[in-house]
C-alpha cells in the first residue's frame, strides 16, 4: 500500500473538526497556493449551501439535474433529481443515501459507511494529491454568470486523468469540472448552468419529489472489513490509497455478500469488487466509456471487477494485481 | 512560508553561489526522484546513474529557473527527460514497456506509462517501512499524531494546526518535532545501516 | 542525538533540532533561516537529522518512496557537484514571490473561520450584487465533441456497448466514491446515466 490516509490514524470526527475549524474564511479569495485551493474546494464541497441546475456532458450525451446542497454545521444534506431521461432522485442525509426509482416504485437505501459528518474529508491528504498532480492557476472565466478562477490539475503520469476546475473564489465551490484525456481533450464535463450560492436553502427543497408510500424498500447496509484478513491482496497503483473496505450486497436481490475496496488518489476513485464463488465463464472484457473503465476477471472461483474513473490500463493493472494469499 | 517557499529560499541561495544549499535539495528529493525513475527503468544501477545525471542537469539549469512552477515540478520534468535521453542514447526503449504501450506514450511529452516494477526486495522493504511507520504513529499520543498528520498529510501551516487543535503555535511546533523524532526512530533500524554512506 | 546536561535542564541539542524541524516546514523567521543553514553546512550530525526528518515525512506519505532511500546517491551527487562550476543565477528572487502565511492576518482569519462554521455564509456575487440564477446557453454549443480516439487507449480493445451487468458495480462505486474534492453529487449524476443503458 502506498501509504495510509488520515482516516486510519485519526478518528473521523476529530479530523473533520480539525479541518473544519482551520479553514480561513477571510483569506484573500483569489491568491491561494495550490494546497489552499484544494482545501477551499474540499471545504466548499462539504459546507457550501447552494441550489442549481447541473449539466453533465459526455460525447453527444447531455443530461441535466437539479441539485440542492445544505449544510448548517450538522449533517450535510443533498438532493439530486435527474431532469432528463428516466427520473431518478438521490437524497443524502449524512452517510445515508436514498435512491428513488419512481418507475420501478423502489427506494434503495445505501449506508455509505462511518464517514459520518465529514465524508471523505482528509482521507487521502491534500499533500499527497499534489504528489501526483501539479496544479496550475489560469485565467478567470464565467460559469453560469459567475466569475471563476480556472485551475488545471495535470497528472504527473498516465495512470490518471487530468482535470480542469472552475472555482468560485469566494465560496470555493466548483462550478465546472472537466475530465481531460490525452492532449487535454475533454472527455467529460459537469457544469452548473444556473446556481444560487450561499442563500438559505428552503428545507422543503430537500424532500423527495414523490410520495414513496407502497414502494419497495431495498437496503444496502455495509460494514467495514479488512480485506487482507479475508486473504485478499490488491496492489494499488502509485499514489492510490484505500478509502474504505466493506462487505456489502450488490444489486437489488438478496444474495451472497461482495467485498468492495475503494481506492483514491484524492481526485480519481476506483472500486475493486470481489465476489467469491461468482466466477463466470465469460467475464465482461475491458470496457471503456468516456473516462470510465471497467474490467472483470476471475481469480480462483471469485469474480473480480474493477470500475473507476481512470484510464483503462490502470483499471486493468489493479484487476491483475488481485491475489488470494490465504486467510489469516 | 510554505514548503514551496522553503525550496525557493534554497534555490535563491544556490543561484547566489551556495552549492551546499543544492545538496540539501538533493537530500530532500532523492527518494521521490528515485521512486519515479524506478517506475521507468528496470536496471537498479541505471536508476542511480540517471538520478545523479538528473540532479546535475537540474543544477546546471538552475540559473534559469524563475519559479514559474514549484521546484519539484520542474525537477520532475528534468528527471523524466533525462530518463528519455538515457534510453535514446542507448538506442533502446524502456525495458518495462511493451511496444504497444510505447506507441501510446509516444507524443506524451510529460507523463510516461509509469508502471510498478517492484522487485521482491523492494516490495519487502516497502512493506517493512509501512509497518514501522504504522507502529510509530499508533504509539504516539493523540495530540502528537494529529499534529504530524495535519502537517505532513494535509499540508496545514502551524497557524492552521494551532487553530484546529486549539493550542499555541509553539505547542504545535514541539508536537510535530517530537512526532518526527518518533517516526525517524522507528525507521532507523530499518534504513539506518547505510548511514555512513550519507556523507 | 541529544545529550543530557544535568537534571531537568532542557538540552540545547533538542532545541536546535526543534528549530530544524520548524525550518523544514517553513515556519521560522527569515533571520533564523540563515542560522540553521549555516549550522547545516558545518555540522554533519545536524545534517543527518535533516535527512531523517525528511525521510520521516516521505515515509508518512508513501512507503514506496521511503523505501527508495539511497544515501549513496546523495554522496555521489555531492562529489559530482564539486567538479561543477558555481552557477550564479539572475539574482535573489524578489520578495513578492514569497508567500507569507505567518502574517497575523491569517491568524485573525482563522479565528473568524471558527465563527463561520455555524452561521450560514451569506455570499454575494461579484460586485456585492445578490447572485441571481442565470440560464446559460446550452453548453454543447461551445464545447467540441471529443474524438473517441483521443481518450486513453486501452491495452485491449474495449467492447462498444456496455453491458447492463455492470450497472450494480457502478451504483455501488458511486455511493462510496466521494473524495471530498470532487462534488459528491457528481457521482450520482454520472451513475444515473450509466444505469439507463
Amino acid at each position: 500500500m502506498a501509504g495510509l490516509g488520515c482516516r486510519r490514524w485519526l478518528g473521523a470526527s476529530l479530523l473533520g473538526t480539525a479541518l473544519c475549524l482551520a479553514w480561513p474564511v477571510a483569506q484573500a479569495a483569489d491568491d491561494k497556493s495550490p494546497i489552499e485551493w484544494l482545501r477551499a474546494i474540499r471545504s466548499a464541497a462539504q459546507r457550501a449551501n447552494y441550489t442549481g441546475t447541473v449539466v453533465y456532458q459526455r460525447g453527444d450525451e447531455v443530461r441535466s439535474s437539479h441539485i440542492v446542497h445544505y449544510f448548517d454545521g450538522g449533517v450535510p444534506r443533498e438532493r439530486v433529481l435527474t431532469l432528463d431521461g428516466r427520473a431518478r432522485e438521490f437524497i443524502r442525509r449524512g452517510d445515508e443515501v436514498q435512491c428513488l426509482y419512481p418507475k420501478a416504485r423502489r427506494v434503495v437505501i445505501e449506508q455509505t459507511g462511518p464517514r459520518t459528518t465529514f465524508p471523505a474529508l482528509g482521507q487521502v491528504g491534500l499533500n499527497r494529491v499534489l504528489e501526483h498532480y501539479s496544479l496550475a492557476v489560469g485565467d478567470v472565466e464565467r460559469v453560469a454568470g459567475i466569475e471563476c478562477r480556472v485551475l488545471k490539475l495535470e497528472p504527473r503520469d498516465l495512470l490518471r486523468y487530468g482535470y480542469r476546475l472552475w472555482v468560485e473564489p469566494q465560496s470555493g465551490l466548483l462550478l465546472k469540472v472537466q475530465v481531460l484525456g490525452g492532449d487535454d481533450v475533454m472527455i467529460e464535463q459537469i457544469a452548473f448552468s444556473d446556481v444560487r450560492i450561499g442563500e438559505p436553502v428552503d428545507m422543503a427543497e430537500l424532500n423527495p419529489s414523490w410520495s414513496t408510500a407502497g414502494w419497495q424498500v431495498v437496503r444496502h447496509p455495509s460494514h467495514q472489513i479488512e480485506l487482507s484478513r479475508q486473504g485478499w491482496s490488491i496492489t494499488a497503483p502509485e499514489g492510490f490509497s484505500v478509502l474504505t473496505e466493506v462487505e456489502r450486497n450488490l444489486g437489488d436481490e438478496p444474495g451472497p455478500a461482495a467485498l468492495q475496496a475503494v481506492y483514491s488518489d484524492g481526485l480519481a476513485t476506483v472500486s475493486v469488487f470481489i465476489e467469491p464463488g461468482a466466477a463466470t465463464a465469460d467475464p465482461v472484457p475491458l470496457q471503456h466509456r468516456g473516462p470510465w473503465s471497467a474490467f472483470m476477471r476471475r481469480v480462483g472461483d471469485a469474480r473480480v471487477t474493477v470500475v473507476g474513473e481512470v484510464p483503462a490500463t490502470t483499471a486493468q493493472s489493479i484487476a491483475n494485481s488481485v491475489r488470494f494469499v490465504a486467510a489469516h | 512560508m510554505s514548503e514551496r517557499d522553503v525550496d525557493w529560499e534554497l534555490v535563491s541561495r544556490v543561484q547566489r553561489g551556495d552549492k551546499h544549499a543544492y545538496e540539501l535539495l538533493v537530500s530532500k528529493y532523492q527518494r521521490r526522484i528515485t521512486r519515479l525513475l524506478s517506475r521507468i527503468i528496470r536496471d537498479p544501477s541505471d536508476i542511480e546513474d540517471v538520478a545523479q545525471e538528473a540532479f546535475i542537469k537540474a543544477y546546471r539549469a538552475l540559473p534559469s529557473f524563475r519559479g514559474e512552477s514549484a521546484f519539484y515540478t520542474w525537477l520532475y520534468r528534468i528527471a523524466i527527460n533525462t530518463a528519455k535521453n538515457h534510453f535514446a542514447a542507448q538506442g533502446r526503449r524502456a525495458a518495462t514497456r511493451s511496444s504497444s504501450e510505447l506507441e501510446d506514450a509516444e507524443g506524451a511529452d510529460d507523463g510516461m506509462a509509469l508502471r510498478d516494477v517492484a522487485t521482491p526486495d523492494a516490495l519487502l522493504l516497502s512493506k517493512q517501512v509501512g509497518e514501522a511507520v504504522n507502529r510509530a504513529i499508533e504509539r504516539l499520543p493523540e495530540d502528537l499524531r494529529t499534529a504530524i498528520v495535519l502537517r505532513e498529510l494535509e499540508g496545514m501551516s502551524y497557524d492552521e494546526i494551532a487553530t484546529a487543535m486549539n493550542c499555541p503555535v509553539g505547542t504545535v511546533r514541539s508536537r510535530i518535532f517530537r512526532a518526527r523524532e518518533a517516526v525517524a526512530a522507528e525507521l532507523r533500524p530499518l534504513l539506518g545501516t547505510r548511514e555512513d554512506q550519507r556523507w | 542525538m541529544s545529550t543530557t546536561q544535568g537534571a531537568g535542564k532542557p538540552v540545547s541539542a533538542d532545541a536546535e533540532l526543534e528549530l530544524l524541524s520548524a525550518w523544514l516546514d517553513g515556519e521560522l523567521e527569515p533571520g533564523q533561516y540563515n542560522v540553521i543553514l549555516d549550522r547545516l553546512k558545518t555540522d554533519p550530525a545536524l545534517r543527518a537529522q535533516f535527512e531523517w526528518f525528511n525521510l520521516a515525512g516521505d515515509a508518512l506519505r508513501s512507503h514506496e518512496v521511503a523505501a527508495c532511500d539511497d544515501p549513496a546517491l546523495v554522496g555521489q551527487v555531492r562529489r559530482a557537484l564539486q567538479a561543477e562550476p558555481v552557477r550564479i543565477g539572475p539574482g535573489a528572487i524578489s520578495g513578492s514571490k514569497l508567500r507569507r502565511h505567518i502574517a497575523t492576518g491569517v491568524t485573525v482569519a482563522a479565528a473568524a473561520g471558527m465563527l463561520a462554521v455555524v452561521a450560514l455564509p451569506q455570499l454575494r456575487g461579484p460586485g456585492g450584487v445578490q447572485v441571481t440564477p442565470v440560464t446559460a446557453p446550452m453548453v454543447t454549443s461551445t464545447i467540441p465533441a471529443p474524438s473517441p480516439a483521443l481518450a486513453q487507449a486501452p491495452a485491449t480493445k474495449p467492447k462498444a456497448a456496455r453491458s447492463s451487468q455492470l450497472d450494480r458495480y457502478f451504483q455501488a462505486h458511486g455511493g462510496l466514491a466521494a473524495t471530498g474534492v470532487m462534488p459528491e453529487a457528481a457521482g450520482y449524476i454520472k451513475m444515473a446515466g450509466e444505469q439507463e443503458r
